[in-house]
């Protein structure tokens, strides 16, 4: 067996140098280290927005609008995008939560409360000092990952920055995600 | 595998090419020479032989082509993974016959190229879902096990190359759908696939070294340029082009020789475009250090001979 190793020394490293390195990978993936100061505050964003004709926004007193404009067919408008899905991400949870929009009539303007329970902030980071943002990243590949692992590489996620830690917001890929406020704690 | 007496000769064979300052290159071009000027007629066999094969597989492929919208789904992965199986299941039976042995290496040439096809002719036909990666891994992670484990058998050079060739394609999609990122991807598969070209460098199956050093060093190198690229650290590229023209000393590999000198060369470029652009002392300093360079070299080679004479 020692003979065998001695013989074969190159073939066996070689060969296990790029296992041993995904199995390291995989653990250090897998090994979630607790951050030392989590996000707290709740944040709300936005699929599929478009702005023109759903806009959603936080009013000066911490409510949650929304603004309906029927899109101008005449000016070559698109005449009838989708609504956009709006989602509350609970980090203490780490759940992704629907928030319905009210029923209106798509042919009139439309302004009013969509119901949510708390507070909400407009500031871009919450009070614990996170930041919504969709994270994009491209990587052009090179010879080995075109000739064996599928070339460029492209990925695309809604997180929660600070400093250099991200926390996913949600399981779903390359839906950019537009925030909109951040959901406050009751005060007592 | 090498009997006893074919590993007697070479040891002979070794012994006067030694004794007499022979290199390969000198014993190949013998070899062919006189393969050359031998004048029966067993080049017209072999090429009409090949011709042949050329001609009922490229009529094979063309048939496929034009038929292939009127096929239903299993005529498609029979006629794709038919043959692919078949000149396999053909290349292993002409291992077992020294008469038809030359014959294997086309027909597992045609099988490593028609069992995948069928794989993935077979996955789009019967198989839901989206995730290409995932049929991938499947098709090369079986063809790669089926051609390593009939090179185990027979030890035929076109079975390793092949077998290596699907294991890496396994490997770099594995890495990637681990999250790794494309640079640690090109490292190591890079290193792995040097470290095994220099291995099977040294045994029967070298020639086969000197596509997959080709392949490695320009992975490993490329990513590491990618890496380090317009950073503080980039003047490491320096000593791993270096090490790379050293490796192709030690184990006289042109084709290192030329990426190790073609790396240097590009990398000097770039350093000069980043840090002394229209410094024009700079080239000049490059220069007469090519020159000291080669001055050593002249040196260490009267010093080495100078050994050899009083030995």
């Amino acid at each position: 067996m020692k003979s065998f190793f001695k013989e074969n020394f190159v073939l066996i490293s070689g060969l296990a140098l790029p296992l041993v390195l995904t199995l390291v990978f995989i653990g250090a993936t897998h090994l979630k280290t607790p951050l030392k100061d989590p996000p707290k505050t709740p944040v709300i964003y936005a699929i599929n927005y478009y702005e023109a004709i759903y806009d959603i926004h936080v009013t000066k007193d911490g409510k949650l609008e929304l603004v309906y404009t029927p899109p101008d067919t005449s000016r070559g408008e698109y005449c009838c995008p989708n609504p956009p899905t709006l989602y509350v991400y609970t980090p203490s949870t780490q759940k992704e939560d629907k928030i319905p929009l009210p029923e209106f009539e798509k042919d009139k303007k439309f302004k009013g409360i969509i119901p949510h329970p708390n507070k909400l902030s407009a500031e871009t980071t919450s009070p614990d000092g996170w930041r919504f943002e969709y994270d994009y990243n491209y990587n052009e590949g090179n010879l080995i990952t075109i000739m064996f692992g599928g070339g460029s590489r492209y990925g695309a996620q809604n997180v929660l920055k600070k400093d250099t830690f991200r926390v996913p917001v949600s399981p779903r890929k390359y839906e950019s995600g537009r925030f909109i406020g951040w959901s406050l704690p009751e005060t007592k | 595998m090498l009997t006893a007496e074919k590993k007697n000769a070479l040891e002979h064979i070794s012994l006067l090419a030694r004794e007499n300052h022979l290199t390969l290159d000198e014993i190949g071009a013998y070899l062919t020479k006189t393969e050359l000027t031998n004048k029966n007629s067993n080049w017209l066999i072999n090429l009409m032989a090949y011709l042949g094969a050329a001609f009922i597989f490229g009529g094979l492929g063309l048939f496929i082509a034009m038929q292939w919208d009127s096929l239903d789904s299993l005529s498609r992965v029979i006629i794709t993974l038919g043959p692919g199986i078949t000149t396999f299941i053909l290349g292993m039976i002409c291992c077992y016959d020294a008469r038809f042995i030359r014959a294997a290496t086309p027909l597992f040439l045609k099988a490593a190229i028609l069992q995948p096809i069928g794989m993935f002719t077979y996955l789009g036909e019967y198989v839901d879902g989206n995730d290409q990666q995932l049929g991938a891994m499947l098709v090369f992670g079986i063809v790669a096990i089926q051609f390593l484990l009939a090179f185990a058998i027979k030890r035929q050079t076109t079975l390793l190359f092949f077998g290596f060739l699907f294991w890496n394609a396994w490997l770099g999609i594995f890495m990637d759908r681990q999250d790794i990122a494309g640079n640690d991807i090109g490292m190591s598969m890079g290193l792995s696939i040097i470290c095994f070209a220099w291995h099977f460098d040294k045994t029967m199956h070298r020639g086969i070294s000197p596509f997959f050093y080709l392949i490695g060093s320009i992975g490993f190198l490329w990513s590491l340029f990618d890496y380090i690229e317009s950073s503080p650290f980039d003047i490491l590229f320096l000593p791993a082009a270096v090490i790379t023209m050293l490796l192709s000393t030690r184990i006289r590999s042109r084709t290192l020789l030329g990426v190790g000198t073609l790396s240097l060369i590009g990398f000097l470029g770039y350093y000069t475009d980043h840090y002394f652009k229209d410094v024009v002392g700079w080239p000049i300093a490059l220069m007469i250090m090519g020159f000291f360079f080669l001055g050593i070299t002249a040196f260490a080679m009267k010093m080495g001979q100078r050994i050899k004479s009083t030995q």
